[in-house]
């Protein structure tokens, strides 16, 4: 029969499925790289197959580069639109911080095509950023500062009618970057339940990309602008494979750190896609020559972005060094791969888990994705997330059943040891200074009284020693009505019960905890590029370097 | 949060907080009057669910945080025994709390509700509709509502748009009596608005006791947050 057949053929997937408790700690998530389901490139992937066209209606910049832009994108159904203003910011106020209160850009996605009174509306509100309010037809607020010495250099390359030095522009990689860009209802903007019947903005940050990815091309037009207000008729524009180079900055620090703790049917939706896609492409028997050529292409990029991609912090400085390393490894194991063997991508794969680091592993995730379009596309439609849809307690569970759904997915919180103080060293708190989230030290500094619920292993370990007391048939329902300080953490189990990708299976309060995996692994999901940690928790990146512009997309390639 | 400066132009100088701005600040507002996190949860989807379907929920939650400021939860929490549900000494019980249980032990399978169900001396009745529409979306059915005069069905939509607004709102105290509703439905409000024009004395009594969750600066705090090095580079 047609159906047996079929299912007969289907490689058992079970057995090349990663388990939660390998990909689900912290230091394997803070070696995550982009790949094809990065939101990013899902964004430019619908660009081109629904032939979206890109243009900019409004350009009043004036000869010091300050005025107003807008950058419009149209799609089948709905246009976008960017709303920039430049401003003349002084030196002395430039800061990447949150707590900075001016910027050298700021900018607004507005839902539709923006008349004149929306943008004199928008020109009063949107330069005060934190301080101002959009309103429902703004789909994102977000602000970019000058990589000051790149910018300048491109400027005054152009204006003497010259190229820029290549050499620069890899040293930065980009001419501005954005400090904070905030969607879904922050400051008045539209709620993401209003896009979610949009197949464009349904999937995860699209509209945040695409705000980005237009910011881009705003940062190239600012300085080709500059340099013909200096340079006059000498003045040239950027030569289209160096601007392809350039990508935006983004400075990301503590306050994007609970994200994933705080959305976990989301992080489970963005591993399962990616797991799974993992899953297909070891489950394939062959390798067609087109497939290795991809993956070798893959890997001549992936050597180009490590060769281009700089921190001096230490502990990237090391992991940089191992995934150099890594890759010429994967060129050596490359050279007499597929060898015959009977699943040559998960030979390649299990190779790859003995030999190379954890920065390794995840790129050569990242590569052997890359040829299988057709296989794993699709999976980028299953990273959103219903989070209302898992807010209802089950309350007639019994005590019986939470205990064994505590051991079975929590199990590696129970086994933590909270009396330990370096278990406990850290709380989360939100300052008042700056309403963000920090990290502080329990022992040494006030206010651990106020620590946000982010300590969900200890959560865990303390629930589970609270139903102790309780009778095998008692019903959650009695419990929590007892013990409503277990209400957040029984929310949380019976998410995870469901989405078994839904926890970091770290103590994101222990000494060693590191903040800037948290950010690592949400900004490899956005797609960036070139992760730069300044401090344990702060780091800069790159988004959209060597993706195509809006005048690219019609001309062809593949994103 | 400076309101003045975060008015819109025009009439009462309200501000338009988005659905997802408002349960955010109701969280930490719960928090702060003393609910643990997982009831502040609760409190922030209640104001949510009211404010979507055109009740003063903000109001009349925030109004209810500070009268309810950091009671003790075993004086505000119902017995949650037979169809007679009440407080243990006879107090007024809170609709938060009241509503997480009700939801806790009616949601899913749960308990029957084919007797119906009180609930004595209840503050604030309007902010429990969000749990009993809870109740009636996983039980696929509709409830009917009453309480001092006032009556209304709800289902997972919404409520019942015959009744009044300001008068299903415009009630401090009463016992509930919530049944499985026999009658034919009414057109439902359906859950629709996107934002809430907010009053700013609302808005700063809710910030007010977010406030309370938030820790003060210390030097400490400020040099671990970012990077030493300098930004213009």
């Amino acid at each position: 029969m047609m159906e047996q057949t079929s299912v007969a053929n289907m490689p058992d997937l079970a057995r090349f499925r990663r388990s939660p408790a390998t990909v689900m700690r912290l230091a394997r998530m803070g070696s995550a790289h982009p790949m094809r389901l990065s939101f990013l490139r899902v964004l430019l992937r619908l660009f081109q197959n629904e032939k979206w066209v890109f243009d900019r209606p409004v350009w009043t910049l004036d000869s010091r580069g300050v005025g107003r832009a807008v950058y419009r994108a149209t799609g089948p159904e709905r246009a976008y639109s960017l709303v920039a203003f430049a401003h003349d910011l002084p030196e002395e106020m430039r800061s990447d911080r949150v707590i900075a209160t001016a910027w050298d850009a700021t900018f607004a996605l507005f839902d539709g095509t923006p008349t004149e009174a929306d943008l004199d509306r928008l020109e009063r509100f949107v330069p005060l950023q934190e301080a101002g309010r959009i309103g429902p037809s703004e789909l994102s607020l977000s602000r970019a500062n000058r990589s000051v010495r790149l910018f300048e250099h491109v400027v005054n390359r152009l204006a003497a009618g010259k190229q820029p030095d290549i050499e620069e522009i890899d040293s930065v990689g980009y001419l501005m970057r954005t400090t904070a860009v905030y969607g879904s209802g922050k400051f008045g903007a539209a709620a993401r339940s209003v896009l979610k019947d949009r197949s464009e903005a349904k999937g995860p940050f699209q509209m945040e990309m695409l705000s980005v990815w237009l910011t881009r091309a705003f940062t190239v037009d600012l300085v080709e602008h500059l340099a013909q207000s200096r340079g006059g008729a000498t003045a040239v524009t950027m030569d289209p494979g160096l601007r392809r180079r350039l990508g935006v900055g983004n400075s990301t620090g503590l306050g994007m750190a609970p994200f994933l703790i705080r959305h976990p049917v989301l992080l489970n939706n963005w591993m399962m896609a990616r797991e799974e896609a993992l899953a297909r492409v070891r489950a394939k028997p062959v390798a067609t020559r087109s497939d290795v050529s991809a993956l070798r292409d893959a890997l001549a990029d992936a050597r180009e972005t490590h060769a281009t991609w700089r921190s001096r912090h230490e502990i990237q400085v090391r992991k940089l060094a191992e995934l150099g390393r890594d890759l010429s490894l994967m060129d050596d194991r490359l050279k007499d791969w597929p060898d015959g063997e009977a699943f040559p991508w998960d030979a390649l794969w299990q190779w790859g888990e003995s030999c190379l680091s954890l920065e390794g592993q995840e790129m050569l995730l990242s590569l052997i994705l890359e040829p299988h379009g057709d296989l794993i596309d699709g999976l980028a439609d299953c990273m959103d997330a219903d989070e209302d849809a898992v807010f209802q307690i089950d309350g007639s569970q019994s005590i019986t059943a939470v205990r064994s759904a505590l051991l079975r997915s929590y199990d590696w919180a129970l086994s933590r040891d909270f009396d330990d103080p370096r278990e406990l060293a850290r709380f989360w708190y939100v300052s008042e200074e700056k309403l963000e989230p920090r990290l502080g030290e329990r022992f040494d500094e006030p206010g651990a009284a106020l620590e946000l619920p982010l300590c969900i292993a200890r959560m865990a370990s303390d629930m589970y020693r609270a139903l102790s007391e309780w009778r095998d048939d008692d019903s959650l329902a009695a419990f929590l009505l007892a013990c409503p300080e277990h209400r957040f953490m029984a929310r949380r189990l019976q998410t995870a019960i469901g989405h078994p990708f839904a926890e970091i299976r770290d103590n994101l309060i222990a000494s060693d905890m590191l903040p800037i995996d948290l950010l690592r692994c949400k900004l490899a999901f956005f797609g960036a590029t070139h992760f730069d940690p300044r401090s344990d928790r702060w780091v800069r990146i790159s988004l959209f370097k060597n993706a195509p512009f809006p005048q690219d997309l019609t001309v062809g390639g593949d994103p | 949060m400076n309101a003045e400066s975060k008015g819109l132009p025009g009439g009462r100088n309200l501000v338009r907080l988005s659905l997802p701005e408002i349960e955010s600040l109701v969280v930490k507002a719960a928090r702060g009057a003393g609910y643990n996190w997982g009831i502040a949860e609760e409190a922030g989807f209640a104001v949510r669910w009211l404010a979507r379907t055109g009740l003063p929920g903000p109001e009349i939650m925030l109004a209810h945080l500070q009268e309810f400021d950091r009671l003790r939860w075993s004086t505000i929490a119902p017995t949650a025994t037979g169809n007679s549900w009440s407080g243990t000494d006879g107090g007024r019980l809170c609709p938060i709390a009241a509503g997480a249980a009700l939801s806790d032990h009616f949601g899913h399978v749960g308990d029957s509700l084919s007797d119906g169900l009180q609930i004595v001396n209840l503050a604030n009745p309007v902010l429990l509709l969000p749990f009993i529409s809870q109740v009636a979306k996983s039980r696929s059915v509709a409830l009917c509502v009453n309480y001092d005069r006032r009556e209304t069905t709800v289902d997972a939509a919404g409520w019942e748009s015959s009744a009044d607004s300001g008068f299903l709102a415009n009630c401090s105290s009463a016992t509930v009596i919530i049944s499985q509703s026999e009658k034919p439905r009414q057109t439902m409000i359906k859950a629709e608005r996107q934002d809430w024009p907010t009053d700013p004395d609302t808005l700063s009594g809710f910030e007010a006791l977010a406030g309370r969750t938030y820790v003060p600066a210390s030097d400490q705090s400020r040099a671990g947050a970012g990077s030493d090095a300098s930004d213009n580079d």
